[in-house]
């Protein structure tokens, strides 16, 4: 168990630091429409991170979800282009296939029992081949304006990826900490037979967080396609480790019964700003990648040694 | 006889708990010494304190008269103290002879090991205390009192002059604790000392010289067992005269609850039963007889495969435990800390798991303060130690453990209670407790599936008694016939003469 309070006033501290160190790095850094740029580029990253958590908190991971995010891309283009579907039709369409894909990942985890790191590392070389296949390496592009909107435009100042990131993020926090839901979660990630023992549906609630894994991604892959308006199977490739690492990072602990959407947040916004900082200062991609790996085991070797909640004692209870 | 062992006020204690207070205890050569006491009484800490795994805060340990620091569990080997556990350490598929060498092979790595050596050692040991195990027998092929001893003479290969027994006949039968026991004296007359730990106050008065009752971490008494019958050691246990250790009641038997119609379900054959309103029925057999797959076929851990189960004459489908609980049926389970709790957990948070329906306010989220409302209920009415919602149940101890699996069902309205061994290993006081609930639930009308190895237990406790032998029933035994042997006989006679069948014997539900 996990002192999830002072976890997340930590990467607090941190997140204000690496912004300090950073608007020394760029001046422009301090600039709000610079800040949006920056974390616009980590909306995908954010909105996939927070059921990586859900998923994590059980004790389970989901490593798909980043090649379900280039399928639904590369399925929304195909319907769209060669199809002439609808652009919203073809949206709605890409999102429920990746529904199917988080059911499929589910099946395997929770009905098949077979290890979640096995499963989704199939599943998401499966996934990413099917959006090879379809998409034979050609991409799709010229969506309509009204669709690149999505990924462009912006509500008072603030772009729309943000806004749907930022409301996802505030629904699951609610999910997380004042739901039965929620609490089911770190029951399972604890010990889940005790929780099926205890009169809890513990396969639907895994089914279910796969499958809103799937969707959310989905979600993501649509977003991500708007942004960099194509539709092509290498979108965010090499996504799964930050997915990972922001949750991890956050706070969520990989053997599951730890974990809180504040904390991922707060790992994701970390990651966004370090990231933005090393390209700002000319650092090259592959050093970032370096850097994002050192974060992820870094923060397991700290939260594993430090961070543990200490033992409650009668005495700091009856206070 | 002379003193072999003594500690001079020993104390330690834990986050929240001072869990030996100035603890003097002596053990003499050659004698079996009990210590007995409640959960968390201190007589764990005190063994492991001499075994080198927990360091004491303060006082002296002294060995042959010489002052010891007992540094870790290797050292107090080395000084002849050797623990056997209660859980079984054995490698069933090597034999019982590299079971004995197992944690010696290495003293040379590089030496090819010399079996003869080994063989030679092992039988001048076994010669030695007169016990005899087939050497070349694979460790799973012995009897499991075998399997114990096969332990002990593990550690005596190590120049063991004092043995810790901890609850060495938890997983045994009656037969097969006596074979242990004979064992232990022939250890005993060879002036090995033994330190014994044991719940069943009925074995120390077979086995030990000397008793030492722990409570609250400190010894409240140490006598000869000649000076000593169960109601004194019971007194000094719980610090106060134990009226009746089982609660009277006037049985209130109702119409019938819940039916079930042959059904089967991994070892049950077409098992069917009946339970009446008001009732404690008890399911009886050994291990292996069907029992713990009954509780959970009907809990809907492992549902039945055929047959059905009605509740109030309506026919009900258990899938799942949700399914069982939505009927009000609801399970201790047998294995309280993998199955009953999440130990991480706070108590708080085990009592509100299964009742989130409870503590929900009308938007649907939870409320926590209802949640701390029903918790402090929980705590109240079934005497928690501590009383904090917020402690974390794994450092709670054995018996208040159960208390709370047994709390977070009985907070909510269950109609029939399943208990597998619900006493299993907790005290005298918390048991005393578990029986007072069962009688006052099942005077509010419900109903009790009460399963046990404790035969004495299920004949003060129950109306009726169901015994299992290779998953189909054996017998039926009704109040006022309830008796020990006639369980014995049932649950573990292979082939019954007709004759042996005594009045209370009611056959029936055999497969047709």
């Amino acid at each position: 168990m996990r002192n999830m309070k002072k976890i997340e006033l930590i990467l607090l501290g941190i997140m204000v630091l690496v912004i300090v160190i950073m608007s020394f790095l760029s001046k422009a850094f301090l600039n709000i429409s610079t800040l949006f740029q920056i974390l616009q580029l980590s909306a995908e990253l954010g909105i996939m991170s927070i059921p990586m958590t859900l998923i994590m908190i059980t004790g389970g991971i989901d490593l798909s979800i980043t090649s379900t995010l280039a399928l639904t891309g590369v399925i929304m283009g195909y319907l769209w282009k060669f199809w002439g579907m609808n652009i919203w039709l073809a949206v709605i369409l890409a999102i429920i296939v990746s529904g199917i894909a988080g059911l499929f990942n589910g099946f395997l985890v929770s009905k098949l029992r077979i290890p979640a790191l096995l499963a989704t590392l199939g599943t998401w070389a499966a996934y990413a081949g099917l959006a090879v296949g379809i998409d034979r390496g050609k991409g799709v592009s010229g969506f309509p304006q009204s669709f690149l909107n999505l990924g462009e435009g912006s509500f008072v100042g603030i772009p729309y990826s943000l806004l749907i990131w930022a409301i996802i993020a505030v629904i699951f926090y609610i999910i997380v900490s004042k739901t039965s839901f929620g609490m089911y979660l770190f029951a399972i990630g604890n010990n889940e037979k005790g929780t099926f023992y205890s009169g809890i549906p513990v396969q639907k609630i895994e089914m279910t967080i796969y499958i809103l894994a799937g969707l959310l991604a989905g979600l993501a892959g649509v977003i991500y396609t708007s942004r960099t308006a194509t539709a092509t199977s290498s979108a965010f490739s090499s996504g799964a480790l930050n997915v990972v690492a922001a949750s991890v990072l956050g706070g969520t602990d990989v053997k599951g019964g730890s974990g809180s959407v504040l904390g991922t947040v707060l790992g994701v916004l970390i990651i966004a700003l370090i990231d933005a900082g090393l390209t700002l200062a000319n650092i090259q991609a592959t050093v970032q990648e370096i850097v994002v790996g050192t974060i992820l085991i870094s923060s397991i070797i700290f939260y594993e040694y430090v961070g543990k909640s200490k033992v409650k004692t009668i005495q700091t209870i009856s206070k | 006889m002379d003193e072999i062992l003594r500690t001079e006020k020993l104390s330690k204690s834990f986050p929240g708990v001072q869990a030996l207070k100035n603890v003097d205890f002596q053990l003499k050569k050659g004698e079996v010494h009990a210590l007995v006491g409640q959960n968390g009484a201190g007589k764990s800490t005190l063994v492991k304190i001499l075994a080198g795994v927990y360091k004491p805060d303060s006082g002296n340990i002294f060995l042959d008269g010489k002052k010891v620091e007992i540094k870790d569990p290797n050292y107090a080997i080395s000084l002849g103290i050797s623990t056997v556990h209660q859980s079984l350490i054995i490698f069933p598929d090597l034999t019982v002879l590299e079971n004995m060498f197992i944690d010696n092979y290495s003293s040379s790595s590089i030496k090819l090991i010399n079996w003869k050596n080994f063989r030679n050692q092992a039988l001048k040991i076994m010669n030695e205390v007169g016990i005899n195990i087939p050497l070349d027998q694979e460790a799973k092929n012995i009897s499991a009192p075998m399997q114990k001893l096969l332990q002990i003479l593990r550690s005596l290969l190590k120049q063991g002059k004092i043995l810790i027994l901890d609850e060495p006949t938890a997983a045994l039968t009656s037969d097969e604790t006596k074979i242990l026991f004979e064992n232990i004296k022939k250890l005993k007359n060879k002036g090995i000392s033994i330190i014994y730990i044991s719940h069943l106050l009925e074995e120390i008065f077979e086995l030990a010289d000397t008793v030492t009752v722990f409570r609250n971490g400190e010894v409240v008494m140490t006598d000869s067992i000649s000076n000593l019958n169960l109601g004194s050691i019971v007194k000094a246990m719980i610090g106060r005269e134990l009226q009746t250790f089982y609660p009277r009641r006037d049985p209130k038997i109702g119409s019938i609850n819940l039916k079930v119609e042959n059904i089967n379900s991994g070892i049950l054959r077409s098992f069917s039963m009946e339970l009446k309103k008001g009732e404690v029925l008890g399911i009886a057999g050994i291990l292996g007889s069907g029992r713990t797959t009954l509780a959970n076929t009907l809990f809907g851990i492992t549902p039945a495969t055929d047959g059905s189960i009605f509740l109030n004459n309506k026919k009900i489908n258990i899938k799942a435990p949700s399914d069982a609980v939505k009927e009000g049926i609801v399970l201790i389970p047998e294995d309280r800390q993998r199955e009953g709790l999440i130990l991480q957990q706070s108590i708080k948070f085990n009592i509100s798991l299964p009742n989130v329906d409870l503590i929900k306010n009308k938007n649907g989220f939870l409320d926590p303060k209802k949640g701390s409302d029903l918790t402090n209920k929980a705590i109240k009415d079934f005497e928690i130690q501590p009383p904090f919602p917020d402690f974390q149940v794994l450092h709670l101890s054995g018996g208040n453990q159960q208390k709370i699996v047994i709390s977070k069902w009985l907070v909510r309205d269950a109609s029939i209670i399943i208990m597998d061994e619900p006493t299993q290993g907790i005290d005298v006081g918390s048991k005393a407790q578990i029986y007072t609930w069962i009688n006052k639930f099942v005077e509010e009308g419900r109903s009790v599936i009460f399963i046990s190895s404790d035969f004495d237990e299920l004949v003060n406790m129950c109306d009726r008694i169901i015994v299992l032998r290779k998953g189909v029933v054996a017998g039926e035994l009704k109040k006022p016939n309830l008796s020990i042997d006639e369980l014995i006989a049932l649950s573990t006679l292979e082939e019954r003469d007709d004759s042996f069948a005594v009045k209370s014997f009611v056959g029936e539900s055999r497969n047709d």
